[in-house]
């Protein structure tokens, strides 16, 4: 038992011995850490990574919490291209202050000119994607018996569904009268055999109330279809006549 | 039970679309055309460069009258100054509206919207409901019902888009 003491006592001053010398570089890091006043001094997590020696390769190595997503080349439209012709909008603001107004002005028309051609562009295009030639519908209404027959409404129905419904005002009257075409109806159908029916309401002869309908079967094929509401005045008879023709 | 339930819960999703949104001051206001008491149809698009003062009523409506009374003077007031009064009615019958018209011997230009097309695009829940559309088609002002103190208030709004 006296040994088993001994032995215990040894081990533990042996201990002792090896922390004392094996802690004073931890120790005088403490003393570094706590100021003089005693108080504990911020160290920044960025400080202690970067103190410690470590390999780079194996941070590479680590999985990333995000997959990388492969940069792609961004498109942009250059807005100086389209507004200056790819001049510089401040050369472009210096130019235009040594222009005559005169130049200024046909620039401006030019542009101007260039808009309108888009935005027909842009209309076309529009009505090719709504209506493909190969179900386009039209249905356009001519006018030219203002002495016998007064234009007040037409409602169209295709296949016994109504598709239009068109009050005509005195500019719409007035400008059809001078040879002005509207387009009513616009839209598509499918290829086979369909019925339009257009009935028209005005005021006839003698100012009295005057309604007729006009139907037309025809045949949607591939191509567009333009169908047109005549509406004349039949000088024989006094009377304004209506007719439906196809045109291809 | 369920059944019914989920019916009525689908017609109303498909009912509420439907419904046009009340035009609010400051947007343009909605197109129409309409059968009128002169010779032509009327369009409100084409009316741009006038300021409109459009007035839904009917020959039915009790408040209606002092709206009417009212505008049919400011009509006279300021028609040189490029102001047209439209009263839209919503009579079924048009007999209706044209015997009211020529009984109350009102001079502006009356509408027939006995089809209600147009009062449902302006979701019109009053009468007599009136808009003021300014030259660029903009509405200015928006009013369910009139008292008539309100007339000063139509006055100072003409006088002032007319300046305009």
């Amino acid at each position: 038992m006296t040994t088993f003491k001994h032995s215990l006592i040894t081990f533990t001053s042996t201990l002792l011995l090896m922390g004392s010398i094996s802690f004073p570089a931890a120790a005088e890091e403490l003393d570094e850490v706590i100021d003089n006043d005693g108080s504990l001094e911020y160290i920044e997590i960025d400080e202690i990574i970067d103190d410690e020696d470590i390999d780079p390769v194996e941070v590479a190595s680590e999985p990333t919490s995000q997959p990388e997503i492969p940069q792609e080349e961004e498109e942009f439209v250059d807005l100086n291209q389209i507004l200056y012709g790819g001049e510089d909008p401040d050369s472009a603001d210096s130019v235009a202050e040594n222009k005559d107004p005169e130049t200024l002005q046909q620039e401006m028309q030019t542009l101007k000119e260039k808009i309108l051609q888009v935005n027909r562009d842009l209309f076309i295009l529009e009505e090719d994607l709504l209506f493909p030639s190969s179900t386009q519908v039209n249905v356009f209404v001519s006018y030219d018996a203002l002495e016998y027959f007064q234009l007040d409404g037409v409602s169209l129905k295709i296949n016994n569904s109504p598709i239009s419904n068109h009050l005509y005002t005195e500019r719409e009257i007035s400008a059809m009268n001078r040879g002005a075409v509207q387009r009513l109806f616009t839209g598509n159908l499918p290829v086979g055999e369909h019925e339009l029916v257009a009935v028209v309401t005005g005021v006839g002869p003698g100012g009295r109330d005057y309604k007729r309908a006009v139907s037309l079967d025809f045949e949607k094929s591939s191509g567009t279809k333009y169908i047109e509401l005549k509406i004349e005045g039949d000088d024989l008879r006094k009377q304004p006549g209506f007719r439906l023709k196809q045109w291809e | 039970m369920r059944h019914l339930f989920v019916g009525c819960l689908i017609s109303l999703a498909f009912s509420f679309p439907a419904m046009a949104a009340k035009p609010k001051v400051g947007d343009t206001a909605p197109n129409f055309t309409l059968k009128s008491n002169g010779t032509y149809n009327l369009r409100l698009s084409e009316q741009k460069g006038y300021v409109m003062v459009v007035v839904f009523w009917a020959s039915w409506c009790r408040s209606c009258p002092v709206q009417l009374n009212s505008l049919n003077a400011l009509q006279r007031k300021y028609e040189p100054y490029g102001v047209k009064v439209w009263g839209v009615s919503l009579d079924k019958k048009m007999e209706d509206a044209k015997h009211y018209v020529e009984h109350k011997g009102l001079n502006f230009t009356v509408l027939y919207d006995h089809e209600f097309l147009v009062s449902e695009n302006y979701d019109i829940d009053d009468l007599p409901a009136s808009i003021i559309v300014d030259r660029d088609g903009v509405i200015r002002h928006y009013q369910d019902g009139f008292e008539p103190t309100d007339i000063a208030k139509y006055d100072e709004i003409l006088q002032q888009l007319v300046l305009e």
